[in-house]
């Protein structure tokens, strides 16, 4: 226990002053600030470059736009700046060799690996709901009668697809030396995810779709029953990945 | 300028988090003399002029490696 408070507290202090907190952090808000905001002007800005009559056939903003706008903002920006920060968590320390003196001290392999990812999903996690109650008040503030269907379904999908990122960085750190090696694994675990979603017998247990449906998921054309393959197959491949981490890092040398 | 005022509960904080992560950025260009790819003046244009990402690629790329003094 001692050992995972104190790994914990290296982790916070390497976090906060390498400045990953600060760019985590703020990168998320601005995007979930700027999420109504360019639900609710879309229209006006567009209308400067077009023609009136097209311009004026655009819909008025919705609270679904804001929504999809923060979907949209969130499973492409966002989570490539996640991936930038944790992405090199510890191979950064191999490279450096900051591990070896306390492992060799007898620091257990395991607690670094689960230390490491954990930390990374509750940053991720306190940061994500952070951000959902930005534009949940903003969207109530500005659409005050709309109201969505199945938000916290539609929130909590998003939020496990970043758990899954983070699991898959952590093997990835595990496998390569280098960040970039952990950059391309994880952009070909995404493209293995996007072959598997094109068939059609396999569609409804692809993760792809914790990311692509949470807009339909607001207009209430799908509903928790609808995803159980997929939050158990999600599971069982973070467990996966965790697993697969702790038995290759066991063997690897520092 | 009703618009305006209507969209300033969101144009404040965005405008202060923008410019907090440029002043911060700023800040350590300016303390830090050693960068792992060009010079001063290319990271306080870089930091202050491309709002969000120059401080972004600052911090993560071109902040020298060896950082004594924090």
């Amino acid at each position: 226990m001692n050992q995972v408070s104190a790994l914990f507290k290296k982790e916070w202090i390497d976090f906060f002053r390498n400045y990953r907190l600060l760019i985590l952090a703020t990168v998320f808000f601005i995007l979930a600030f700027s999420s109504p905001l360019t639900a609710k002007f879309m229209p006006e800005i567009l209308g400067n470059f077009l023609p009136k009559d097209v311009a004026d056939s655009f819909p008025t903003p919705t609270a679904f736009d804001s929504w999809q706008q923060f979907f949209k903002n969130f499973s492409q920006i966002g989570l490539f700046v996640f991936v930038l920060i944790f992405g090199a968590s510890l191979s950064n320390e191999r490279q450096h060799g900051t591990l070896v003196i306390p492992l060799t001290k007898g620091l257990s392999r395991t607690s670094v690996i689960l230390v490491k990812s954990l930390f990374s999903m509750i940053m991720w996690t306190v940061i994500y709901v952070l951000s959902v109650l930005v534009v949940y008040a903003y969207t109530i503030y500005y659409w005050p009668k709309e109201d969505v269907q199945h938000l916290f379904l539609s929130v909590f999908l998003l939020w496990l697809f970043g758990i899954f990122v983070a699991s898959v960085l952590i093997l990835g750190n595990v496998l390569f030396r280098s960040f970039f090696g952990t950059l391309l694994f994880a952009v070909g675990i995404l493209i293995v995810l996007f072959i598997i979603s094109l068939f059609e017998k396999l569609k409804d247990l692809s993760f792809i779709r914790l990311i692509s449906e949470n807009n339909l998921v607001l207009h209430g054309e799908y509903v928790w029953s609808d995803y159980t393959g997929v939050l158990i197959t999600t599971t069982i491949c973070i467990i996966a990945c965790h697993l697969l981490a702790i038995v290759l890092f066991n063997r690897k040398g520092i | 300028m009703d618009q305006v005022r209507e969209l300033l509960p969101i144009l404040i904080p965005l405008i202060i988090l923008e410019w907090t992560l440029a002043i911060v950025a700023l800040v350590h260009v300016i303390r830090h003399p050693h960068y792992r790819f060009g010079n001063r003046i290319m990271w306080i244009l870089i930091v202050l002029f491309i709002q969000i990402i120059g401080p972004i690629v600052y911090f993560l790329f071109g902040r020298g490696e060896r950082d004594d003094s924090y």
